[in-house]
């Protein structure tokens, strides 16, 4: 196991370096220039001059493939530079940003496994009656409606008519439930269909007809033969959406003006903060690939084939 | 033939599956005891019934299958009606089977000792220690190699041939009155089914387990059986003790069936006829043989009689018009 954690690990960097070598191509390759914006976020007019001597002085004068040197050197460091609009450290920044993203991307997965499980498995096991029938329909209505929609509806009738959580900000725990559960939301239409299609495949196997045979009671057939091995593929997405979830939900940061890398990476972009647009897509990038890892290790965790097969020398 | 000692008793079993393109007997008329320490066995092709009927016998069917008619009788005891609770109480401990392919009855992501330790848990009540003990101890008596490592290994590690005998192995560890083993060679290679075959032969002397032996290997039948039926189109069509079956065997069937076995001598194969009956349409669905249109014998007598197993001999039956 422990080889196998070695072996994914250090298959990460060569990942990293590519995300690392596409985002500053990338950038470089949009219109616009990084000086410019520079001096237009501090106030000052970008005269040629003016423009020509920040160049310099930021070393955007040099051949890029030095310039991605210099960055690449810097970013081992954990230095990803000054933010050109706050002046501030953009890991600081980011590090600012990231916690409230973490918190709620954490919370919304609890939201997503507690509601879109339990349904999951019961409409495949009661398959075709009315349960499965209203799991469909709640399926159909995640998946379909709008975030922002969802969010405003949650905000006006739990908040404003109901009074029941805060309408917007974050702080108290309260102030968690709406967002997160709006973030959820269109994931668990998703899962709880594709745990229930896992399920009803298992449930058709012969390990279940000889676990039976063998006089095993229901329940103990269901969590312990079917959920375990139903819970793979689903597994795999949801550690994906995880990644998608931690790089920062745009919409519904905004709906809920909640402080996390969502709302960072959107400002930044609009102000054409170079150095932090650089940081949180190289960020995001890195969050992706953990959670991935992170999938990797589940799946071995769960799945003692792949376990084996990555043991092996 | 009505033994006193019979254990599991089937009688006039009808089962209909459900499909796509409508309601088919899959199972007809089929009735048969279980005697303890002997061994009954069912051949026939593909389709013909055989695995319907094995788990009829644990209420096992899937969804779309029906028994619509007939009873089983497991020591007084109906399976067919009785509580789901109960019936799970038999299964495994009463009455144990043994599935076809060993590679796909076990759990992949759990390893042999979870299916072993939570089989024998279901049915006594000891701790888990006593039952690794115990697991180990009847993996030790199926000449299983190291049982303590393979208790923490997983199904995909172990051979067919391995899976089968721990599957014998926690059979065993049950003392089950009848098993029901489903072509437990069919997946497996000629040296491991013979090794199969010697576990099962053991349960049946040592335990005086009642085995309920299906397979399409006349070799294996001929090897363990005492009693045999052959089934065809879901119809029982000949049954009798295995000496008299394989060596004067009545219907056109059996007789094609002992036919097609390659013998050593025997330069040509003989495979069975496909004789196109005359007046097709005048086959009375309801009544005809279902070996009508294979059948090299067959005439109008066979289209439209009730067909009926009767005593050709002592505890010789036959399901064909022209025998009787």
């Amino acid at each position: 196991m422990s080889w196998f954690i070695v072996k994914r690990v250090t298959s990460l960097l060569p990942i990293l370096f590519g995300i690392s070598l596409i985002t500053f191509i990338l950038l470089h390759l949009t219109p616009g220039d990084p000086a410019a914006a520079y001096l237009r976020a501090s106030h000052i007019p970008p005269t040629d001059e003016a423009v020509a001597t920040l160049r310099a002085e930021l070393g955007l004068d040099k051949p890029l493939y030095i310039q991605y040197v210099n960055w690449l050197i810097k970013v081992v460091q954990l230095d990803l530079g000054i933010s050109y609009v706050s002046k501030n450290s953009v890991w600081e920044e980011i590090m600012l940003h990231f916690f409230p993203t973490v918190q709620l991307a954490f919370a919304s997965c609890i939201f997503i496994i507690v509601i879109s499980l339990p349904i999951g498995m019961i409409s495949a096991i009661y398959r075709g009656k009315w349960i499965d029938q209203f799991s469909r329909i709640i399926a159909f209505v995640s998946v379909s409606m709008p975030a922002f929609w969802l969010g405003f509806l949650l905000i006006y009738f739990l908040s404003v008519k109901l009074d029941l959580f805060p309408v917007l900000g974050r702080g108290t725990f309260a102030h968690l439930v709406l967002p997160s559960l709006t973030l959820a939301f269109p994931y668990i239409g998703t899962y709880m269909r594709l745990l229930r299609t896992s399920t009803l495949e298992n449930l058709n196997e012969p390990f279940v007809v000889y676990a039976r045979a063998r006089g095993l009671r229901e329940r103990r057939i269901v969590s312990r033969h079917v959920l375990k091995k139903s819970l793979l593929p689903v597994l795999t997405g949801l550690g994906m959406s995880l990644g998608n979830m931690l790089s920062g939900a745009v919409i519904v940061e905004t709906v809920f003006a909640w402080p996390g890398m969502g709302s960072l990476f959107i400002t930044s972009i609009l102000n054409r903060d170079y150095p932090m647009i650089q940081g949180c897509l190289l960020f995001m990038g890195a969050i992706f690939v953990v959670c991935n890892l992170l999938v990797d290790l589940t799946y071995a965790f769960l799945d003692p084939r792949i376990r084996w097969e990555g043991g092996k020398k | 033939m009505m033994g006193q000692h019979s254990i599991l008793t089937v009688n006039n079993l009808n089962i209909v599956v459900s499909t796509p393109h409508g309601v088919t007997q899959t199972v007809n008329d089929v009735s048969f005891e279980l005697e303890a320490g002997k061994v009954f066995g069912l051949v026939g092709e593909s389709g013909s019934g055989k695995t319907m009927t094995c788990m009829s016998l644990l209420n096992l069917l899937p969804d779309e299958a029906k028994v619509v008619e007939g009873s089983i009788k497991f020591r007084n005891k109906d399976i067919l009606n009785c509580s789901t609770e109960d019936v799970r109480k038999v299964r495994g401990s009463e009455i144990a089977m043994i599935m076809q392919n060993p590679m796909t009855a076990f759990n992949p992501v759990r390893n042999i000792g979870c299916h072993f330790i939570e089989t024998l848990r279901t049915h006594l009540h000891i701790n888990k220690h006593q039952a690794r003990e115990m697991a180990m101890a009847y993996l030790e008596k199926m000449d299983l190699p190291y049982p303590e490592n393979l208790l923490k290994q997983y199904p995909f590690q172990l051979s067919g041939g391995m899976l089968q005998r721990v599957m014998i192995a926690i059979t065993m560890s049950l003392n089950p009155s009848i098993l029901i083993a489903d072509e437990p060679t069919t997946a497996l290679d000629a040296t491991n089914q013979l090794q199969i075959l010697k576990q099962l032969d053991r349960l049946r002397n040592e335990y005086n387990t009642g085995i309920l032996l299906v397979s399409h290997d006349l070799g294996v039948i001929a090897q363990m059986a005492d009693e045999v039926a052959v089934m065809y189109g879901g119809y029982i069509v000949e049954k009798a003790s295995v000496l008299k079956l394989f060596n004067r065997p009545k219907h056109p069937y059996t007789r094609a069936l002992l036919q097609s076995r390659l013998g050593l001598t025997r330069r040509k194969e003989k495979s069975v006829k496909r004789v196109s009956v005359s007046h097709r349409n005048l086959i009375n669905r309801e009544t005809a043989c279902p070996f009508i249109e294979r059948c090299g014998d067959a005439d109008h007598t066979c289209a439209n009689n009730r067909l009926e197993l009767k005593e050709y001999e002592k505890d010789h039956l036959v399901r064909c018009v022209k025998l009787q």
